[in-house]
């Protein structure tokens, strides 16, 4: 059973750390990491994410891209995702509700970013222990 | 057990992005124009075009890619068209740059209509 470990912290000046938190997750699963070439349009990959069980979510594009959920003409979903900062999210642990809010059968990668990139998606259906 | 962490974004192995020399605003554009877009990489000039504040002989602008990402407000992709000049490129396909998305700034100015004056005799 794959374990996803989400660690995030917040460091204040001088060093002094205020929070190094590490959530937890068993169970899931993944997009392994693929190569998105530039101008590439509604790249299709499998994916099977049962929402009603999701609890962790973390995305990462290289460059700027675009994912669309479930279909590429009216997607249930879309995320905007900017190069190198992941996609985030965990319940319990974050403040705002998932992009992701239906079940997703497959995904659509759009990347214009002028260049090549990798992608890559992980989620979790376990509890999220600290 | 730990997850096998994928390799970084810059461990992954990406081929560097084809070089260009300068980039002109593009219009919004959507996703099918996008997809459209990138059958034009690699084209040159078929005629002179005047681009920025230069102009270009036929076949010396390479069209090398658009760079932007979709704005959700509109969800029309924003960014900019990508060129490299090149010396005359005979084995690339040319086309008329004006048909790149319309953009204006690609229009090849009109000819001016020559006219011929004769001073007027009275």
């Amino acid at each position: 059973m794959a374990t996803h470990v989400h660690s995030r912290g917040f460091t204040r000046g001088l060093g002094a750390v205020v929070s190094d938190e590490t959530l937890t997750i068993q169970g899931g699963g993944e997009v392994e990491q693929i190569t998105i070439a530039d101008g590439v349009t509604d790249q299709e990959a499998a994916c099977g994410i049962d929402f009603s069980q999701l609890t962790s979510l973390y995305i990462l594009a290289s460059v700027a891209m675009t994912l669309e959920t479930n279909s590429s003409s009216a997607a249930t979903n879309t995320i905007v995702l900017k190069a190198g900062i992941a996609y985030r999210w965990t319940s319990p642990g974050s403040y705002d509700t998932c992009k992701i809010t239906a079940d997703v059968t497959k995904i659509f990668l759009t990347n214009a970013s002028g260049g090549s990139g990798t992608f890559e998606m992980y989620w979790g259906y376990g509890d999220v222990t600290p | 057990m730990a997850f096998p962490l994928p390799a970084s974004p810059a461990e992954a192995t990406i081929p560097p992005p084809e070089p260009f020399d300068f980039t002109v605003d593009s219009p919004p554009i959507s996703k099918q124009q996008l997809a459209q877009l990138s059958a034009y990489r690699g084209r040159v000039n078929d005629r002179a075009v005047d681009l920025n504040d230069k102009e270009h002989q036929p076949r010396t602008l390479k069209f090398v890619t658009f760079a932007g990402a979709l704005d959700l407000s509109d969800k029309l992709y924003h960014g900019v068209l990508r060129f490299k000049e090149v010396t005359a490129d005979a084995e690339a396909v040319a086309f008329d740059f004006s048909n790149l998305l319309r953009v204006d700034a690609l229009r090849s100015p009109p000819s001016p209509i020559p006219v011929h004056s004769e001073p007027i005799e009275e």
